[in-house]
């Protein structure tokens, strides 16, 4: 078995190697399982983390702790490899982000839609008086 | 681990095997790889595209990876050794890619980097024109990506730069290329 | 700028994806381009021996597919054009005018409320703010959408905005387009004058043949699908007899959901769209958002089970073509317009970043604005993770710098995610991280056991294997070009 289940404490454990998974791949899969478990680290040998989850709800069963090691397992892969990609694709990330976040956040001064304040103003009572009409139909 | 479990050998890359082991009572499916064959990068990457229908645990062995795959549905008698080659073929093509992201992941960044700063127009086609290039033109080339991927690399390693400046606008020319 | 080399020198391959499909091998790149190659010809690529000699070569050169020839300067181009966007704010302005509804959908996202009482209302205080806060923006093409509920139940606001906008463009000088979504079961011939004078796109829910569409969508003042029918011909009528140029009208169009019950009757939901006249039709799968999550397991199902409704549909969608008349599948034609012309079409769905506030923008009825329409929904349920701001305390600048506007555009970079970094799709997708959070409990999720990640794939897998077959790549080309017209007088 890929993982041992204990029953009677309610409780699943796997290991995994420090040479294929992160400290903070796992740490990251922790934390997102926290809703669901208690998650327990003990430092085996070889590089080895012995992981244990204890759910939350009372009395789980196998299924439920299968289900949860399965989890857990996806989860600290899942975050592993997004750190892998970041390495690759961090910058691009970072320019793509920028670049989308700088152009939505051009105020529209910035883009040439210049109205004056007086224009504002009148734009405003002319609003205003839209509203007023609005509210007498409503 | 695998009683009474099918053992298989695949051909991988370069003549060199990869073992298969299905446990089927427990719906498991190991596939050893060697470092050198694949590496580990990119065996977590077939491993993690395969979290659709397994869970994964991937443990290191002597000189390689062992890939554990525990399928969630009852799986058909025979089909895990199937799955087996298929999961190979996919090392396979993620070794691939892995190979493809090490070597252009800087021209991939370089164009982006292009198509940010506004440098994105292709200039139009001459007419009939498809010059062949001089031994010494070629050698221009080469120097020239040599130069992008390199300009790229050094701009990726000053980080804190990276943060404030990600095109690179504030850099002088010397900054930039080294000086002559 | 083409560079070209002596012949006996190898070239290599540059970034690229690829994937099997049928019995060949898709590639594309970053820059939008595709091929599909032989097995043996992507195995000499791999290995640099598909040299200048070959025949492919000329054409792969073009694409950006050879790494020591490619064209920086033009694939730098190809990128800009395909992700446009990115220089872009906000188009899409979504108000919801009110939660109140007179109809009890089976997967409504706007976990809509009662018909009486007017708590849920939007007020013209926080209507006329929005509308600022829609021009505070730097896009110079605006879209304001109506939505609820109902909005035709908050009339006086509706009408408002409309005036208003219209008002306050007459000195922006945008382009500005106006819509309602509404299921038609209030219009009336007051309302109908009104948006259409003030050239307001009309939108509605049309699921299929009435069995079908008053399953999904229950109203308890008759049948909705026959309401709402009727006012599509009416107003397809005016539109068709009006002599031009008094008013620019447009062609309503309607929006399909696809529950559950809808999956057996792709043949008659075609055809129910056919019969009401429509060009076209949108096969959208349905989200476990919002209330349609509470609801799953009554009216959901599993990817495979979409992707073979929307395979049946498409092909019968394409047989009809094939026959003589035009009619359009909407998301093969957003999708087929990326691939085909490599240009972004503006579907905010599809993208990446995808266009959480920084596309899309959604106004709740108390004013708090969300990061679009579903991360509203979700707010609705309980959860305010995706709010951004509120259009009476906050200024534009702000909402776009919410750490909720922030979080999404890094999630949904499709560079970040593992899955997406490596996938042959990569140049044409998007991801959604309202779904990712509601189905997987992070921004991020886990693509492979991704349902919407699947259902797009799958579908992309489809269109692939269309283009790649003449008599269906040319139908959908067609397509390409009708779509993008206004369908109007």
């Amino acid at each position: 078995m890929m993982w041992e289940i204990d029953e009677k404490k309610g409780e699943v454990s796997a290991c995994l190697s420090g040479r294929v998974y992160t400290r903070e791949a796992m740490a990251l899969a922790a934390r997102l399982l926290a809703r669901r478990a208690e998650v327990f680290e003990e430092k085996g040998a070889s590089g080895k983390v012995r992981i244990t989850l204890r759910p939350r709800e009372r009395k789980p069963t196998r299924e439920a702790l299968d289900a949860l090691a399965g989890d857990f397992l996806c989860e600290a892969l899942n975050q592993q490899c997004r750190l892998d990609t970041a390495r690759h694709n961090g910058n691009v990330q970072k320019l793509l982000v920028t670049q989308a976040l700088y152009a939505a956040r051009r105020q529209a001064e910035a883009a040439g839609s210049q109205l004056s304040p007086e224009r504002l103003k009148e734009l405003s009572a002319e609003a205003r008086k839209l509203m007023q009409e609005a509210a007498q139909e409503g | 681990m695998f009683p009474n479990a099918y053992q298989g050998r695949v051909g991988f890359l370069g003549g060199t095997v990869a073992q298969i082991k299905v446990n089927e009572a427990e719906r498991e499916l190991a596939v050893t790889v060697a470092s050198k064959e694949c590496p580990a990068e990119d065996v977590r990457f077939a491993a993690y595209l395969y979290m659709d229908r397994a869970d994964p645990l991937i443990e290191p062995t002597t000189g390689g990876l062992r890939v554990r795959l525990r399928y969630r549905a009852p799986v058909a008698a025979g089909r895990l050794r199937e799955e087996g080659k298929a999961f190979v073929e996919e090392l396979r093509q993620q070794r691939f890619q892995g190979e493809l992201l090490a070597r252009n992941g800087s021209l991939h960044e370089y164009v982006v980097r292009q198509a940010l700063s506004g440098a994105g127009q292709a200039e139009p086609a001459e007419e009939g024109a498809e010059p062949e290039l001089s031994a010494e033109e070629e050698k221009e080339l080469d120097r020239l990506i040599a130069e992008v991927e390199e300009l790229v690399e050094k701009e990726a390693k000053g980080k804190p730069k990276q943060a404030e400046d990600p095109l690179g606008i504030r850099a002088t020319w010397e900054e930039a290329h080294g000086e002559k | 700028m083409g560079r070209s080399r002596a012949p006996d020198r190898t070239c290599t391959a540059a970034p690229l994806y690829s994937r099997k499909l049928g019995g060949r091998h898709l590639i594309t790149n970053d820059w939008g381009h595709y091929a599909f190659l032989s097995q043996e010809e992507l195995d000499r690529l791999r290995a640099g021996r598909l040299g200048p000699a070959e025949s492919r070569f000329p054409e792969l050169v073009d694409k950006g597919f050879i790494r020591e020839r490619m064209d920086f300067k033009g694939l730098a181009g190809d990128f800009r054009t395909l992700n446009r966007f990115l220089w872009q704010g906000p188009t899409l302005h979504i108000f919801v005018t009110t939660l109140r509804c007179n109809h009890a959908c089976l997967y409504c996202q706007s976990s809509a409320g009662r018909v009486v009482g007017h708590e849920t209302d939007m007020s013209l205080e926080t209507a006329k703010a929005a509308v600022d806060m829609v021009f505070a923006g730097p896009n110079r093409n605006i879209a304001i959408e109506f939505q609820g509920g109902e909005p035709l139940l908050n009339w006086p606001v509706v009408r408002f905005v409309v005036q208003y906008a219209r008002k306050r463009n007459e000195a922006e000088k945008r382009s500005l387009f106006l819509s309602v979504v509404t299921n038609l079961s209030l219009m009336d011939e007051g309302k109908l004058e009104f948006l259409l004078d003030n050239e307001v796109s009309i939108c509605t829910s049309l699921d299929g043949p009435a069995p079908l569409h008053d399953r999904n969508r229950v109203f308890h003042g008759g049948s909705s699908q026959e309401t709402a029918v009727r006012w599509i011909k009416e107003i397809e009528r005016r539109r068709l007899s009006e002599p031009p140029p008094r008013r620019r009208i447009f062609k309503t169009s309607a929006l399909m959901t696809t529950t559950r019950f809808s999956l057996p009757a792709w043949r008659e939901i075609v055809d129910t769209y056919l019969d009401a006249g429509f060009g076209g039709i949108f096969l959208r799968p349905l989200s476990p958002i919002g209330y349609a999550k509470k609801v799953w397991g009554t009216i959901g199902y599993g990817a495979e089970e979409y992707l073979d409704f929307y395979r049946r549909a498409l092909d019968y969608i394409l047989e009809i073509n094939l026959r003589g008349r035009p009619f359009i599948e909407r998301m093969a034609a957003v999708l087929a317009w990326k691939v085909l012309k490599r240009r972004d079409p503006n579907f905010v769905d599809c993208r990446s970043p995808c266009g959480a506030s920084i596309g899309q923008v959604a106004y709740n009825f108390d004013g708090d604005i969300y990061t679009c329409d579903e991360g509203r929904m979700v707010a609705q349920q309980g959860d305010p993770i995706f709010r951004i701001g509120n259009v009476l305390r906050d200024s534009y600048d702000e909402i776009m710098a919410s750490p909720a506007t922030k979080g999404c555009c890094m999630a949904s970079v499709l560079d970040s995610q593992p899955a997406c970094s490596r996938c042959v799709y990569k140049p044409y997708c998007g991801l959604c991280p309202v779904y990712n959070y509601e189905a997987q409990g992070s921004l991020m999720g886990q693509l492979p056991r991704n349902m919407h990640c699947r259902v797009l794939k799958g579908v992309f897998d489809i269109l692939f294997e269309k283009l790649d077959d003449r008599a269906a790549a040319e139908v959908i080309e067609g397509w390409l070009d009708s779509s993008r017209r206004e369908v109007v007088k």
